[in-house]
């Protein structure tokens, strides 16, 4: 009964919020709108002017989505009848305030087309982040319920695992099965993190700008490929290593369940798991890279630097990989360093300085050739160390026994 | 007794963890030189050792997680380092530090790694979650370390293991649950034949349950007795300061020595079982009293190179 009382002051609590939320809204895109209707007859800013509706709406319509999906929450712990109708009018709600009007406003202001569907857009990433967030904190109250469906275990029912899922669970997450929809919202949210900025730069590149958005865009866009990657190689090598330092009980498990087959299988396994998603991610994000430069009609040789920044990534973690692998350590420090090291490159590869064939003087060329010379001196002593210690490593009667000294 | 003595003349099937003459150096130290213990069937095993000891080593040789530099270690009739599934079914294993699957909750992970053994027992699963007051939607990285410990002797428990290794099981524990624990423990060995070795600094938990004791010192082994014997066959005799005076020479079945800083001495005495007490008990000024085992431990392990009168 207490737990009712309380969720029905949370509710009046919230829908009050709620309510000033919409006042807000409505106050800021009146602003807004003002502004926008100024910059755009101004040549070369109205683009800005867009930009900054866009950024309005997406937190506009993340802080409606996040209030009223609480609101919605606490109807359905209530148990009040009528939910449905409830909830329709709020997706309604949400549509009106979020879309319509602001594009409306825009429409009515004599914004562009392209500016009205940004807006749109704009709103289905403030929303969708919302969504994100409220499925981010309920887990947080409910640790049982994603863990249970990420372990594809039910009390009452003992499921006899394969080995591939044993290994993925004791890497853990990105690795752990889990459910379609929560790999459904991983994709997403990798696609937001590439796609936005190259889309907007796309749409925006060509208009004249102040240089400043120019540079803020192509900011957006690095960023969103560090971001990528470290999602996407960087997480997952991270899990790798954190499962094989000193403090994870992992290899111990591995080491020790039955069913896993021989040690020669488990090795093979444990590698083909937690190298084939960073590579495949790696590979999903070069050929997002790729099709990026074609469509901006950058030069030519970008291309090459391209597929060389990705080779480089994968070849500076393979001695921190191999090295681990060997001789297990703290691992907390290696995987922010990987990340790091892993980006040293990215700014010459997508600037000019490191453009070998605009060399045209002889100090120059010199200069090229001790580069190119020391570039290859690393790239043995990598290769080597990481031979020498894959070597030693495979060496081991079993991938999770430690050697003789 | 002697570890590897103990299998001469029996049978090895009558002995589920064999270690032979295991040496182990990490960097330049030598972590343990020339271990060998054989431990009997239903027996629970107690090994005793100080910081550094090698226990923890050790018991990662028997289990087939660490390469000895020299000798072998045969579990359940199977080279270590080599075990089939069929012997990783019969062994329980509990590390120091649990920290295994720990982004899962309890019951999840319970339940993942129960697939894998056919004798899990689910009832003795929720009844000891219920008994220990652990939830089971609980992350594992959110247990305090004493839960994450009770977790993993669940864990173990619930396998219905042959033979149990627990290296250092009730360090986390508070006194109820090791009380528990330890109840659990002997009720498996009287009842199931399980075997058990276990690591502990707790000595007096060793003398509730233990059935041998080993001591690790330094890397060597110090002493592999039977618990019964240890009354009979190890004993502490003090001496006056005017006795002492007239005591130069080693006793027989002497392991160690110590002066006391009234001038008296304490000796730690050995013998084998019914075998007489050396004659310089029965001196005036001498006395010869029972040994706990701490104070055997203490006597033994408490100074550098502790134990060399034995070797």
């Amino acid at each position: 009964m207490m737990g009712r009382v309380r969720i029905a002051g949370q509710m009046i609590y919230r829908t009050q919020i709620l309510m000033m939320v919409l006042v807000l809204i409505v106050a800021a895109w009146m602003a807004a709108g003002e502004i926008y209707e100024a910059a755009i007859q101004i040549p070369g800013h109205g683009e800005s002017a867009a930009l900054v509706l866009v950024g309005l709406n997406v937190l506009c319509s993340w802080l409606l989505v996040f209030n009223l999906a609480a609101v919605l929450h606490d109807v359905r712990e209530l148990r009040l009848p009528q939910q449905r109708q409830l909830l329709s009018v709020g997706g309604i709600l949400i549509f009106v305030f979020v879309v319509v009007l602001p594009c409306a406003l825009v429409w009515s202001l004599n914004g562009a087309a392209r500016d009205v569907f940004m807006i749109a857009v704009g709103a289905a990433f403030g929303s969708a982040g919302a969504a994100l967030w409220r499925r981010r904190l309920r887990a947080r109250s409910a640790p049982a319920e994603w863990a249970a469906v990420a372990a594809g275990v039910h009390s009452g029912q003992v499921q006899i695992p394969s080995p591939w899922r044993a290994v993925r669970v004791a890497l853990g997450p990105p690795f752990a099965p889990t459910s379609w929809q929560r790999r459904a919202v991983q994709a997403a949210l990798l696609c937001v993190m590439i796609a936005s900025a190259p889309i907007l730069t796309l749409l925006y590149e060509r208009s004249p700008n102040p240089p400043i958005v120019t540079w803020l865009l192509y900011t957006g866009e690095f960023l969103g490929f560090l971001v990528a990657i470290s999602f996407c190689w960087a997480w997952p090598v991270s899990r790798l290593l954190a499962i094989l330092s000193p403090q994870s009980g992992a290899p111990t498990e591995l080491a020790l369940l039955p069913g896993l087959g021989s040690a020669t299988q488990q090795l093979r396994r444990l590698l083909l798991v937690a190298l084939g998603l960073p590579f495949a991610g790696l590979m999903l994000l070069l050929v997002a890279a790729l099709v990026l430069a074609s469509l901006q009609h950058t030069q030519h040789g970008i291309y090459l630097k391209l597929i060389l920044e990705f080779l480089v990534i994968p070849l500076i973690t393979l001695p921190f990989l191999a090295g681990q692998l060997n001789q297990p350590q703290k691992a907390g420090a290696w995987s922010g360093l990987i990340l790091i090291s892993s980006q040293t490159w990215t700014v010459l590869v997508w600037s000019s300085i490191w453009n070998l064939g605009t060399v045209r003087t002889a100090a120059g060329h010199q200069l090229a050739m001790l580069a190119g010379g020391l570039v290859l001196i690393v790239v043995i002593l990598i290769v080597g160390f990481s031979t020498y210690s894959l070597r030693k490593f495979l060496r081991r009667p079993h991938p999770f026994v430690e050697g003789a000294s | 007794m002697n570890a590897v003595s103990a299998t001469d003349g029996n049978d090895v099937h009558d002995f589920p963890a064999i270690c032979r003459s295991i040496r182990k150096r990490f960097g330049g130290r030598t972590v343990l030189n020339d271990v060998s213990i054989a431990i009997p069937k239903g027996a629970v095993f107690g090994l005793v050792g100080r910081n550094g000891a090698g226990k923890t080593t050790l018991m990662r040789i028997l289990v087939g997680l660490l390469m000895p530099d020299c000798g072998s270690a045969i579990i359940l009739d199977e080279p270590a380092l080599q075990m089939t599934d069929a012997a990783k079914t019969r062994l329980g294993y509990v590390p120091q530090s649990p920290e295994t699957l720990s982004w899962m909750t309890v019951e999840n992970m319970l339940q993942f790694v129960g697939g894998f053994y056919p004798r899990w027992d689910s009832e003795y699963m929720w009844n000891s979650l219920m008994r220990w007051n652990i939830t089971p939607s609980q992350r594992l990285s959110k247990l305090s370390p004493g839960e994450r410990q009770r977790v993993a002797l669940i864990r173990v428990l619930a396998t219905c293991p042959e033979l149990l290794i627990l290296d250092e099981p009730a360090s986390a524990l508070d006194p109820v649950a090791r009380r528990d624990f330890l109840r659990e423990i002997a009720l498996r060995a009287g009842e199931a034949g399980m075997t058990v070795l276990f690591s502990t600094h707790i000595v007096t938990d060793l003398e509730r349950v233990a059935s041998h004791v080993c001591f690790l010192h330094e890397g060597k082994l110090l002493l592999n007795t039977g618990m019964d014997d240890l009354k009979d066959t190890h004993a502490r005799l003090s001496l006056s300061r005017e006795a002492a005076a007239g005591l130069s020479e080693r006793l027989p079945g002497e392991i160690a020595r110590r002066r006391r800083p009234d001038g008296g001495m304490s000796i730690v005495l050995t013998r084998q079982a019914l075998a007489p007490w050396p004659s310089a008990a029965l001196t005036s000024g001498a006395t010869l009293e029972p040994m706990n085992l701490e104070d055997l431990f203490i006597e033994l392990t408490d100074h550098p190179g502790a134990g060399w009168f034995r070797r």
